[in-house]
């Protein structure tokens, strides 16, 4: 193999690293982008999880309808289901009412995956006047 | 390679074999990470979860125990209470303590409960179940009424309106099982009659 030979191989290999870096990039970033992603969503089960308890603590001290609102405010314009059994109307106190909700996640939406997160808390319905 | 080996004759190993191998290489290596990665966060999401639903159980538990004291009406049996709404939230109770820390003051009870919650998730298997601890007290009356939780406020503006002498008020802190605190913070505050 001549030194021009060998040049001209080296410089082909140069070539061939360059294009599996850019091979590798796409998925390293997807990797990275996948991870945020998923942290994000995580994030919002969290909240999912804290606006169950919060909108029980609500409906075992007030109605169905106080709940509802109070979760309509805890959302901040997040798209969310409700369901409390049993309805305020209903439970007596010392019942154990449950709180169902499924809040959408506004991440996963931005990626257009429809993702739509659950949380669930029973409280004891309290005797307020 | 040498260029005494180049000159005698001997053929070059050829390059075309190892094309393509450290592509494999590194696309082996990039699926390992996301693997491995995605193992992880997968993990932490589930023991986030959990501890957010040791918090809950731990919050209603303690809410509930208290509700069931005697002294606002309630059935007598607070940690039987609490084990039920423990059990209902996924959880199951490992500690329930009831005090009454100020007697002079009037009727103050404690009902403190530590609750203890599994990862569900398959990721997690290996990481330590969630325990959260919660305290509530049914308290004398108090004028001044609210604490800082939005759901309380509703329960304190009717006991504002001093309709009965007794209220219950929670206070939560989450931790895992390894010790560090998470969350710290007063929760909620009922009317009770």
């Amino acid at each position: 193999m001549t030194l021009n030979e060998e040049t001209t191989r080296l410089g082909g290999e140069r070539g061939s690293q360059a294009a599996e870096f850019a091979m590798v990039l796409p998925m390293a970033i997807g990797l990275l982008g996948f991870l945020l992603a998923a942290a994000l969503v995580g994030v919002e089960l969290l909240a999912a999880q804290h606006l169950a308890r919060e909108v029980a603590r609500a409906a075992a001290v007030t109605s169905d309808a106080d709940a509802h609102t109070m979760a309509g405010q805890l959302a901040e314009g997040r798209t969310l289901e409700l369901a409390v059994s049993p309805p305020s109307g209903a439970r007596r106190p010392g019942d154990l009412l449950t709180v169902r909700l499924r809040l959408r996640s506004a991440v996963a939406a931005r990626l257009g995956v429809d993702v739509w997160l659950p949380a669930t808390a029973v409280m004891r319905t309290e005797d307020v006047p | 390679m040498t260029r005494a080996s180049r000159s005698d004759g001997l053929k070059p190993p050829s390059r075309t074999s190892e094309r393509g191998a450290a592509a494999l290489t590194t696309t082996v290596a990039a699926c390992l990470v996301l693997l491995v990665a995605g193992t992880v966060v997968g993990a932490l999401l589930d023991l986030a979860v959990a501890s957010a639903r040791a918090r809950t159980a731990a919050d209603a538990a303690a809410l509930a125990g208290a509700g069931a004291s005697p002294l606002v009406g309630g059935d007598g049996a607070p940690c039987a209470s609490a084990a039920t709404v423990a059990r209902a939230n996924g959880g199951h109770i490992v500690a329930c303590a009831v005090t009454r820390p100020d007697a002079r003051r009037g009727e103050v009870l404690r009902v403190a409960v530590t609750v203890r919650v599994p990862t569900v998730g398959p990721l997690a298997r290996p990481l330590p179940d969630s325990t959260a601890t919660a305290t509530a007290a049914v308290l004398p009356a108090d004028p001044v009424g609210c604490l800082s939780s939005s759901a309380a406020r509703s329960g304190c503006s009717r006991h504002g309106r001093g309709l009965r002498s007794a209220r219950v008020a929670g206070q939560y802190g989450g931790q895992q099982a390894h010790g560090g605190v998470l969350v710290q913070g007063v929760v909620a505050v009922a009317a009770l009659r």
